[in-house]
């Protein structure tokens, strides 16, 4: 039977943990995530299916209808497992040394993948049998977000930590290892046999291809952080940063112009028929003549920040937001002519991915998909004609 | 809503960086006593009030085996008692509870401004609110070797790290067992009980060093040097100088012994007691008139 005393003591233990879960609670921050997913298209089987890469998980998926890619043979028949259950297309992380996916992968060949993931790691995917050939890759120095670059050669790897590594191609001997002041969060843009590479150390960098060796006396200061690859258009470079600037930037380093966005700069610029469209994280949109950096118009279109680079097609400038919507803008003058909603407005932080009409894969008419930080709300499609009244589809881990 | 504290904290954290020659641990230190020093009041006044209702566990003991069939009666005797002795039963935990919410927000705050990945980065975007802070962004997160937005655990961070997981441990078990000291609550009642509020501060002695080491453990190396930092200051403040400084700060308000009051005057026929609850109901604080008629010092 329970004495006074000892109900006392339940009931301070209790109260105890009530207040250590509140406290655990409070002290959890509520954004624990490293990045966001990734959206790409793949060819397989001579077909294009799109790729969800996000934390531990990676999938192909229809875009006809959303639905997970089923492996298939090289004769394009579907793969069953024991059971008689046809197989879905899709890699756990977890498998191959906790391996998370951030960074879009690059062709070794038809039937391969080389994904650069989080754990330190290189893996190869057979994409026909969505195997890893090793369950531990290839050992890197640091973990990557950003996705490598390849060569007939080499492969560029942006590390997290400071550095890019320079892979041989055939068997990822290392060739060279150029080093920054800070993490490369973004991939480099290689022109011409140069590297150019953006550091968090606030510089943009070029680097030889083939040996490693810095060109530039002085990497170009870019007056704050740099998280998204440059632009190569016309012999310039366009990249933005946390200095709320693009830069307009020649290949030998020196800074010809800029132009003063509203605030950070987290998306690699985009060119269309000679304006320059950029996004900035207060939600702003700004078209910018690149000759002289002044802009065309700029329009707040987001009620939080727009981190995707925009996707221009020939009547609309389409920008996706934190606040969970998708917007189409006027190229004209960037008047807002239609917003979609995604379901709970989970944050839309991953470029975008415009997929054209194909009678193959049944997508009657252009498509232009989008990808939130929210799994249970991971992959939505809407017509790029917004008046076509289709519907699109989602796709739901 | 958390964003309206949390926001100008990482503001004010991001700033101290910047003058404090770019060192984020001598900021993170800085920018939690200047907030233990902003919530010194509060704290200092629930520091008092736990000491006063201490104070008056044996008459609120007595009050318990007298009304021990009568839990109406209890209420009532209890609320008169609280009232005579100029005691808020609550006053421990309002103040407890205020403070809640800037602890969870500092140590937010920090996670923030540490923020040390592209998801985090982006966030960060829209939490500073002074202009020119953009250029100190990501800030210096090395410290003695130590990467401090990363756990203390290696490979992640060198193996001498674990040393903030245990600090965080033993000065959070100083500070609890100062704590009980301080309130008094480390002292059983004069039939050998422990009332609930002293048996609760006891059971955090042993839980809140687990938890929090556990947390230290998991979380980055630049959240274990908040935990340090504020567990030192906390046993500062329940240090003999600290309790002198309260007893300063408190020091207008009228101490609890000189108010205790006969058991008889304090508990009053059932009727009083019923007249004065209603009073005290009806006007939703202390009857003055009912007071002065019972209240009577205790000679000594």
């Amino acid at each position: 039977m329970k004495t006074p005393q000892t109900a006392m003591r339940f009931r301070s233990v209790w109260w105890v943990v009530v207040l250590a879960v509140v406290l655990a609670a409070g002290c959890v921050p509520v954004r624990t995530g490293v990045s966001w997913p990734v959206l790409d298209t793949i060819e397989m089987n001579g077909e294009t299916r799109l790729l969800v890469a996000y934390n531990h998980v990676m999938t192909l998926v229809e875009p006809t209808n959303g639905a997970v890619t089923r492996l298939e043979n090289s004769e394009g028949e579907v793969r069953f497992d024991e059971q008689g259950n046809p197989r879905n297309w899709t890699i756990d992380g977890h498998q191959y040394e906790n391996a998370q996916f951030f960074a879009r992968p690059v062709f070794l060949d038809d039937e391969t993948l080389l994904f650069s993931a989080y754990n330190n790691r290189l893996l190869e995917v057979d994409l026909l049998t969505a195997t890893v050939a090793s369950t531990t890759g290839v050992p890197l120095t640091g973990p990557t977000i950003a996705e490598a670059v390849i060569t007939d050669e080499m492969v560029y790897v942006p590390l997290k930590d400071r550095n890019i590594v320079a892979l041989d191609r055939e068997n990822y001997d290392l060739q060279w290892t150029a080093q920054t002041d800070a993490g490369v969060w973004a991939s480099p843009l290689l022109v011409d046999n140069m590297l150019y590479v953006v550091s968090t150390d606030h510089h943009l960098y070029a680097f030889d291809a083939t040996t490693g060796e810095t060109v530039w006396e002085n990497p170009v200061d870019l007056q704050g952080l740099a998280g998204a690859a440059p632009l190569y258009h016309d012999g310039f470079l366009y990249v933005g940063s946390y200095s709320h600037n693009v830069f307009k930037i020649s290949l030998d380093g020196e800074i010809v112009n800029e132009f003063k966005a509203n605030n950070w700069i987290w998306s690699t610029p985009v060119m269309a028929d000679n304006v320059l469209y950029v996004t900035d994280l207060s939600g702003y949109v700004h078209a910018i003549n690149p000759d002289d950096m002044t802009a065309i118009w700029s329009i707040k279109a987001g009620t939080k920040g727009i981190r995707p680079s925009p996707l221009v097609t020939s009547d609309y400038v389409i920008v996706a937001s934190r606040d969970g919507v998708v917007y189409w803008l006027s190229r004209a003058d960037g008047a807002v002519l239609n917003r979609r909603e995604i379901e709970a407005r989970p944050e839309i932080l991953s470029d975008m991915v415009l997929l054209e009409p194909s009678d193959s894969l049944k997508i009657p008419e252009a498509l232009i998909v989008v990808s939130t930080v929210d799994a249970a709300h991971l992959v939505y499609a809407f017509p790029l004609d917004y008046t076509s009244g289709y519907q699109g589809w989602a796709y739901r881990r | 809503m958390w964003d309206l504290i949390i926001n100008p904290f990482v503001t004010l954290l991001t700033w101290m960086y910047s003058v404090l020659g770019n060192d984020v641990v001598l900021a993170i230190v800085v920018f939690t006593v200047l907030v233990r020093i902003l919530t010194f009041p509060l704290m200092a006044k629930q520091q008092q009030s736990a000491k006063r209702m201490q104070e008056l566990q044996p008459r609120l003991k007595k009050l318990q085996e007298k009304y021990k069939d009568d839990r109406e009666k209890l209420a009532q005797a209890q609320m008169e008692l609280y009232k005579e002795a100029g005691v808020n039963p609550f006053g421990g935990c309002l103040p407890l509870l205020i403070q809640f919410p800037i602890l969870i927000a500092l140590y937010q705050a920090i996670y923030f401004a540490l923020a040390n990945s592209p998801y985090q980065l982006v966030d960060l975007s829209e939490r500073l609110m002074l202009p020119g802070l953009d250029n100190l962004i990501p800030l210096n997160n090395m410290w003695l070797g130590m990467d401090l937005t990363q756990p203390p655990v290696p490979p992640i961070n060198p193996v001498y790290a674990l040393a903030l997981p245990l600090l965080v441990m033993a000065t959070t078990y100083i500070q609890s067992k100062m704590t009980l000291s301080a309130t008094g609550q480390n002292t059983t009642n004069s039939s050998g009980e422990m009332d609930q509020a002293a048996a609760m501060t006891r059971s955090m002695t042993t839980v809140m060093p687990i938890m929090l080491g556990a947390f230290a453990l998991s979380f980055s190396v630049g959240l274990s040097v908040y935990f340090i930092t504020s567990n030192i200051l906390g046993i500062i403040q329940y240090s003999p100088w600290g309790k002198q400084l309260v007893e300063r700060f408190t020091g207008g308000e009228r101490k609890t012994k000189d108010l205790i009051l006969d058991d008889e005057e304090v508990i009053k026929p059932a009727a009083k007691a019923a007249a004065s609850a209603s009073n005290f109901s009806t006007n939703g604080n202390s009857n003055g008139g009912t007071t002065k008629k019972t209240k009577k010092k205790k000679t000594r």
